[in-house]
């Protein structure tokens, strides 16, 4: 799994939105098993510390839970699953709107932008 | 208990104050940056904590006790120059922490050492600056010890030694020791930090969590740093 | 930890100081072969080679002297005072067992090198028969003394062996004490530890001489016509004052010497 931290957010947020996007994408198997804390912390080059708190986090939420000596899993609901992957498509297109609203586009603009670049592209995938 | 704590600890050498009543409690399983510009007193610290130096007044304990010989057993220390025994070949700098420190793990020394191809037969005067650096290295993260003391660890060797290092930090990590990286090259560590202590002058300028300060102030330790320690003015 | 302390500083020194005691019982033997053959027949060349034998042979005993002491100085220096002194003051050991640790090993040096050169001495000098000599010549003279009052013969080798130890250690401690000042400071320590060890020596040549002229001065008015009795009392309490006064002055230098390596440690 490759990892990318910006240095100017905490990171124990950034990694729990990466777990997040791994465990939708199935990267992270629903009901598969996490690596371990320490695991993750050298692969990640993070503090372990870190990688716990994000843990935590993400057993609040439901996606993940500890099974003891065995270790930690992703959640085998499905639903749960699909409810974050929302969650994550609707923080995508909020960070997407206000880019292109910071551009000048308006709603209805970037509508447009859509579209004509969805015709674009299948014109070019068709030629 | 914390296992480094300094309470109103001060050290003046003659006339120049080293360290001015610096109050610090470091808790078991976290990694600290200790952070600040040459001068700053983080070595001074650190030399306190091993009982090179004695305080001028104020107090430093480690694990409640005060720097000892009974102290120094838990601590690992790396100290920014080379201290190995230049006679010495690799075998026997492993007998010799083998024989002074119980909580030292050879057989964890001796895998370190393949990694990083380092030929055991060799002597340290042999050895590349490189390789000596890589080598106190590999010994003082085999110890099995309560408080790491590392002094510039990543500063003079090459950016995937550097990665191996803090890797090996990370992989060492013990939920009842503490780590204490006393560093100016900030970026390349801060990942790795639970707590960072910015130290100017002899007094602590801030202190708070890595993660806190990327919250809180919407930037890396590195450029909150730069930004403390700005040496000229606008 | 001493016991460790100890060991290492053998294997340190062992390594420098054996093949020089190879060296010195070598050439030995060289002088006493090339003695041997001259007897039998007299040879220009030979005696050439006989000659150079002998002449660092001599050369050879004076060097294993001079080195154990430079070896007891530069021990000192580089394992605790340069670089090495991070790895050394950092040990789960107190500074007197760092200090002892060179102390004994030193002397124990100093006496090897003694009885290397002893030895060496008699392969090139050896005689039939020598060895039975020396042995009732040495018998003789401690009956001799014993015959004064019983346990003299004891008591002067006693002492004998007392004051040479006293006087190893606190040799060791004239160089330890103004090398462990001089590194306190920040700059020119080399400079600073030669002076401070010339300005110790001087101290104690003016005491010395305090010393002999009370010595001299106590020294009863019936001296030349004394009874051998008392001619024995006076040298033993000589000895025991002696023994008491390099005593008083290692304890001394110890105590500089630990005091400066605890609060005045400054490695650079």
């Amino acid at each position: 799994m490759a990892w990318n931290f910006q240095d100017n957010l905490p990171i124990y947020s950034q990694l729990v939105d990466q777990l997040k996007r791994a465990v939708v994408s199935g990267e992270y198997a629903p009901g598969g098993k996490l690596p371990s804390v320490r695991e993750l912390a050298a692969d990640a080059g993070i503090n372990p510390n870190t990688v716990q708190r994000a843990f935590g986090e993400l057993e609040r939420d439901g996606l993940v839970f500890t099974q003891r000596t065995s270790g930690k899993f992703v959640t085998e609901d499905t639903e749960k699953i699909e409810t974050i992957k929302q969650e994550l498509a609707r923080s995508e297109i909020r960070h997407f709107l206000i880019s292109m609203f910071s551009l000048g586009y308006g709603r209805a603009q970037t509508m447009q932008m859509l579209e004509m670049t969805r015709e674009g592209e299948e014109t070019n995938a068709h030629s | 208990m914390p296992i480094l704590e300094c309470r109103n600890l001060t050290k003046h050498y003659g006339p120049v104050c080293a360290l001015d009543g610096v109050d610090l409690a470091i808790e078991p399983g976290r990694i600290v940056g200790l952070l600040g510009p040459n001068g700053s007193g983080k070595t001074t610290l650190i030399k306190l904590a091993n009982g090179l130096l004695q305080p001028t007044s104020g107090e430093i304990l480690i694990g409640g006790e005060a720097p000892s010989p009974k102290t120094r057993a838990i601590v690992s220390y790396l100290p920014e120059r080379i201290a190995l025994i230049d006679w010495m070949n690799v075998r026997q700098q492993l007998d010799f922490f083998q024989d002074f420190y119980a909580d030292f793990q050879r057989e964890a020394a001796e895998q370190m050492l393949a990694h990083l191809s380092i030929p055991t037969g060799q002597t340290v005067r042999q050895m590349s600056k490189g390789t000596r650096e890589k080598m106190q290295l590999i010994l003082v993260m085999s110890r099995k010890a309560r408080l790491y003391l590392l002094d510039e660890p990543i500063g003079g060797v090459d950016p995937a030694t550097r990665d191996y290092i803090l890797h090996t930090i990370i992989s060492n990590y013990n939920p009842e020791a503490a780590v204490i990286i006393s560093t100016h090259l900030i970026a390349d560590v801060e990942n790795i930090l639970d707590d960072v202590i910015f130290l100017n002058r002899g007094k602590i300028a801030l202190q708070s969590s890595a993660d806190e300060i990327r919250e809180k102030q919407g930037k890396s330790v590195d450029a909150l740093f730069r930004e403390v320690f700005k040496c000229w003015e606008n | 930890m001493l016991g460790k302390l100890m060991k290492h500083e053998f294997r340190a020194t062992a390594r420098l100081i054996l093949p020089l005691y190879l060296v010195v019982v070598a050439l030995a033997a060289f002088t006493r072969v090339t003695n041997w053959i001259l007897e039998k027949n007299d040879n220009g060349i030979l005696s050439l080679i006989n000659g150079l034998f002998i002449f660092l042979f001599v050369v050879s005993l004076f060097a294993s002297v001079i080195f154990a002491v430079v070896m007891m100085i530069t021990r000192f220096y580089k394992n605790l005072m340069t670089d090495q002194g991070y790895l050394m003051f950092t040990l789960p050991a107190n500074i007197h067992e760092l200090l002892w640790s060179k102390l004994f090993v030193s002397v124990i040096w100093f006496i090897g090198t003694v009885l290397v050169d002893l030895l060496a001495g008699f392969i090139v000098t050896y005689e039939a028969g020598m060895a039975t000599d020396l042995f009732n010549g040495f018998r003789d003279l401690f009956s001799q003394f014993t015959s004064y009052y019983a346990m003299n013969g004891t008591a002067f080798v006693l002492e004998a062996i007392l004051a040479f130890l006293v006087t190893m250690l606190t040799g060791c401690l004239c160089f330890y004490a103004p090398i462990s000042i001089g590194h306190s400071f920040a700059n020119h320590k080399t400079l600073l530890s030669v002076v401070f060890f010339f300005a110790i020596q001087f101290v104690l040549r003016i005491l010395n001489i305090f010393g002999f002229a009370s010595l001299a001065q106590s020294f009863p008015e019936s001296g030349p016509a004394m009874v051998p009795e008392q001619l024995v009392s006076l040298v033993h309490s000589a000895a025991w004052g002696y023994i008491g006064y390099e005593l008083v002055l290692g304890a001394i230098l110890y105590f500089v010497t630990w005091i400066m390596l605890k609060r005045h440690l400054n490695l650079q």
